[in-house]
């Protein structure tokens, strides 16, 4: 009997600790399960939001790298990066082409908006005439390169030169204004066919002898100049050595 | 020329510049291409038309209304200067020629005749009307030294060519503005 009561309390403790366990496991099971859930769903999220960092970061170099970039071809455009332009370059290409010589490179050097509002920023502290000054503030970008022959003098033919370099200014939109060639000096000067506006003129300067070369070109506002050139007292008869030809 | 650098800078400094297709206006004469001569001669070429024409009569406006008012009658101002040598002066002589009985052919007032020793200076005149002169034609031949052409397009005006000649004491202006008023 007594075994059959503790069979029995057993039995009973038994079912009752086997639905208690059940429940537990149960409530385990389904607290796991609904911890899992959670922990997918934020799993899921911290994934969503690593990919959207890690995109973010990727966009973020990308755009550092845009900016860089901008910057370089601002820097370049609006320094000069001191080197000359494509048509000085076609000038200066198309003369040693046409001279048949050898030339060295001294100097090639192109100064842009941004050197030049330093150095005027510079040059405010400095005791300038004011003309001086004001031809400063008129240029918009300069570039000079000076080359010299590699033979030391040479005989160059200069109407080859000129007539090759016309072709190859001319196919760029630039006329030839200007020639002067004599027994010492060749300059030629060139300014964009397209030019209307004054605030704006950009002109190229070729200048040779028989041992060099140098091409410039300069970009400026006319109004103040030509207000100056007005000015000058120079222009006035009253001194003046008068032009004969 | 005793200083052609200084000027073609000057006259390049006055009127600025641009060199394209336009219709030819009726004071328009083409002299052709010129070279350097081969010896190392003299060579001056000034081609100025009338974009930065109008442009610079602007800025000249405010300072030099004359100026301005002279510019703005402009289309194109050519000059050539070129020294001779024995390479070329007989195919300048003749190109001299051509152009001046061209000019007779085309109607053109020879105004000056100028001939010395070694000078031969022609100045002629293109006109519409009694007042517009559309054209002038300056030919030079110095037989020992250069050869120089002109040629000025546009509206021109006599007294106004003087006035810059004077200002500017610019001598050929001069002489040019005063042979056209006397005509």
């Amino acid at each position: 009997m007594a075994t059959s009561e503790n069979l029995r309390a057993n039995t009973e403790g038994s079912k009752s600790f086997t639905a208690r366990d059940c429940h537990a496991r149960l409530e385990t099971r389904l607290c796991c399960s609904r911890g899992y859930e959670a922990d997918s769903d934020s799993n899921r999220k911290i994934r969503l939001l690593t990919s959207a960092a890690t995109n973010a970061s990727e966009t973020c170099a990308r755009l550092r790298l845009g900016i860089a970039f901008v910057l370089a071809l601002l820097s370049v455009g609006l320094t000069g990066c001191f080197k000359v332009s494509s048509d000085v370059g076609a000038l200066r290409d198309s003369v040693m082409k046409s001279a048949a010589a050898q030339w060295d490179e001294k100097i090639e050097i192109g100064v842009g908006p941004i050197t030049l509002y330093l150095a005027r920023a510079g040059l405010a502290f400095v005791d300038l005439e004011p003309e001086a000054r004001t031809a400063l503030h008129a240029v918009r970008g300069a570039e000079v390169g000076v080359y010299k022959l590699r033979e030391g003098h040479k005989e160059l033919k200069r109407a080859v030169i000129l007539s090759a370099v016309d072709k190859a200014m001319a196919s760029r939109g630039w006329d030839r204004m200007v020639a002067v060639i004599n027994e010492r000096e060749f300059v030629a000067i060139y300014v964009r066919n397209d030019a209307r506006s004054t605030r704006n003129v950009r002109a190229c300067l070729l200048t040779l002898n028989g041992e060099g070369m140098v091409v410039a070109s300069a970009r400026s506002n006319l109004e103040p100049l030509m207000e100056m050139a007005f000015k000058r007292a120079e222009w006035r008869t009253e001194g003046r050595i008068p032009i004969h030809f | 020329m005793k200083h052609p650098i200084r000027y073609a800078l000057t006259l390049a400094a006055f009127v600025g510049v641009g060199i394209h297709a336009e219709n030819t206006p009726p004071g328009y004469v083409d002299f052709g291409k010129f070279s350097p001569p081969a010896s190392g001669g003299e060579f001056v070429e000034v081609h100025i038309t009338s974009n930065l024409i109008s442009m610079v009569a602007r800025l000249a406006e405010k300072n030099e209304p004359e100026i301005a008012e002279l510019l703005r009658g402009l289309h194109r101002v050519r000059v050539n200067v070129i020294g001779l040598d024995d390479g070329n002066r007989a195919e300048m002589e003749a190109r001299v020629k051509k152009i001046r009985s061209d000019l007779d052919a085309q109607g053109w007032e020879r105004i000056v005749t100028a001939q010395k020793k070694d000078e031969d200076v022609g100045v002629y005149l293109k006109t519409r009307g009694e007042e517009a002169v559309e054209g002038v034609v300056v030919t030079v031949i110095e037989s020992n030294r250069e050869a120089v052409f002109i040629n000025i397009v546009g509206n021109i005006k006599a007294e106004k060519i003087a006035v810059i000649g004077e200002r500017f004491n610019i001598e050929p202006l001069k002489k040019i503005g005063q042979a056209v008023e006397k005509k």
